[in-house]
């Protein structure tokens, strides 16, 4: 039979309504305990939360995975590791060295959360846009085809061509433009660089 | 970068290129580094930002999850199975019993409480005590204080959450608390605005190393407990044996005062007690 956590790590994967419910009522009340430690609330314990998960569902899509420590441990270890940095960030309050009695998060874990916090960037930059531009990228990305889109939103081919350029460019500006952008892929190269030394 | 560049770009990514462009774009990209970083940067933003990836179809998934929770009190812990769920299931059956002694510990404060009006009742526990479902939903909504006597029996109102945990230990195997001082319910008496608080007691079992754990006391304040707002938290010393010894002057108003010692990695509550002051 199949360890529990290794069933919980798979819901995860296969995106299984059922688990990922049974994983919300068993694991959030205790994320929410370390979280009100940390001056955090219950609706910042949710987000963290769904953080946590999209971690995991990427770190454990990562060949050669290995769960090394209990589920509870390893999903309280990346949201404590997730709500720290945005604590740091908020200057909320002052909180002691991620490390110093959470759960060790090895540099291949850090790079998966710094990666998605770098996405969540994005999709935050994203929603700054105007309407207009944020239904046609959403188009592009989601890799409609050109002459679809046109036809839809009553424009010429060349058009919608000209204005995904000007969304698009206007996109990468405002998340360059974030500080945060240069902190965190610095952060995921030297996470990189340390989980594969010999630049595998 | 040149004006067509853009399109280009959009083309190789979307897949559009014919086989031939394709190849000698990836020419390029292997020539300039300041190009596939772009190609890269673009990439990164289109996978964030498809709706269809999977990342986003978990994402849409957790958020249609996370609305059904919109409380903790949504979340009952005792539903799952969690590792350490042997404790959890093992809180289910406790909690029946527990709730009652909680509950006919209150219908006692009258005893200690001479402002209030309350008929002493013994203490209610046997292992046939009802599951929690059956209980009466509250004691003190029958026994209800009347109105003059209601600031102190505010002081006094149990938080119905922390009582069904009394006395649980969440750990049913590695290790466990003893806790000698105080007492479970025990009353402390105010001296000069100021309680002498002793906590003693073991853990016994295999002592925990790495593990940081904070002794809370909470006030009845139900608001102040959702928001982890303790009138006093230290962490727990304990010897190698495993013996721990706190002791300090309190000054805490007239009430009742919970005692919970929480891991502080996990967030999950260890032990959890009460005790009253009175003046």
């Amino acid at each position: 039979m199949e360890n529990k956590d290794l069933t919980y790590i798979r819901a995860i994967l296969n995106n299984d309504s059922t688990l990922l419910d049974e994983i919300y009522r068993r694991f959030l009340p205790p994320l929410f305990g370390m979280l009100r430690r940390n001056g955090g609330r219950f609706e910042d314990a949710k987000d963290v939360f769904q953080e946590a998960i999209v971690v995991v569902f990427h770190h454990a899509a990562r060949p050669g995975f290995q769960l090394t420590a209990p589920f509870q441990s390893y999903l309280i270890g990346i949201g404590r590791f997730i709500w720290l940095r945005q604590l740091k960030k908020n200057a909320r309050i002052e909180v002691t060295s991620d490390r110093e009695d959470g759960f060790d998060v090895d540099a291949d874990l850090e790079h998966q959360i710094f990666e998605s916090e770098k996405q969540r960037l994005f999709r935050e930059k994203f929603t700054l846009l105007g309407k207009d531009c944020q239904q046609l990228l959403q188009r592009f990305f989601d890799r409609e085809p050109l002459n679809r889109i046109a036809n839809d939103m009553g424009y010429t081919d060349d058009y919608v061509k000209k204005k995904n350029k000007v969304c698009k460019g206007k996109l990468m500006e405002l998340i360059q433009k974030d500080t945060r952008y240069g902190e965190l892929t610095s952060h995921i190269y030297s996470a990189k660089t340390q989980a594969a030394p010999n630049g595998e | 970068m040149e004006n067509n560049l853009d399109d280009l770009i959009t083309d190789y990514l979307s897949n559009t290129l014919d086989s031939e462009a394709r190849f000698a774009f990836e020419q390029r990209l292997a020539a300039e580094p300041e190009l596939a970083a772009r190609v890269a940067f673009e990439r990164d933003i289109s996978a964030a930002l498809n709706a269809s990836s999977p990342e986003n179809k978990l994402r849409a998934n957790l958020r249609q999850l996370s609305e059904k929770y919109d409380a903790p009190e949504s979340l009952d812990p005792s539903l799952g199975e969690a590792p350490g769920g042997k404790a959890q299931r093992w809180w289910i059956l406790a909690a029946g019993v527990l709730l009652l002694g909680g509950l006919a510990y209150w219908n006692l404060r009258p005893q200690e409480k001479p402002t209030m009006s309350l008929p002493p009742q013994p203490p209610l526990e046997s292992p046939s005590t009802p599951p929690a479902e059956e209980l009466p939903k509250n004691g003190d909504e029958k026994n209800k204080p009347d109105s003059k006597t209601q600031p102190i029996a505010a002081a006094f109102k149990p938080i119905p959450k922390l009582e069904s945990y009394i006395g649980s230990q969440t750990r049913s195997g590695d290790f466990h608390f003893r806790v000698d001082q105080p007492k479970s319910g025990a009353t402390m008496t105010l001296q000069t605005g100021q309680v002498n608080f002793r906590l003693s007691g073991k853990i016994e079992g295999a002592t925990p190393s790495s593990q940081s754990i904070q002794v809370m006391i909470f006030s009845n304040n139900q608001q102040n407990f959702e928001n982890s707002r303790p009138v006093e938290s230290q962490m727990l010393e304990s010897k190698p044996d495993g013996a721990f010894l706190l002791q300090k002057k309190l000054a805490l108003s007239p009430g009742l005062y919970y005692l919970v010692f929480e891991d502080r990695q996990s967030g999950e509550w260890l032990f959890v007690d009460k005790f009253l002051v009175k003046v």
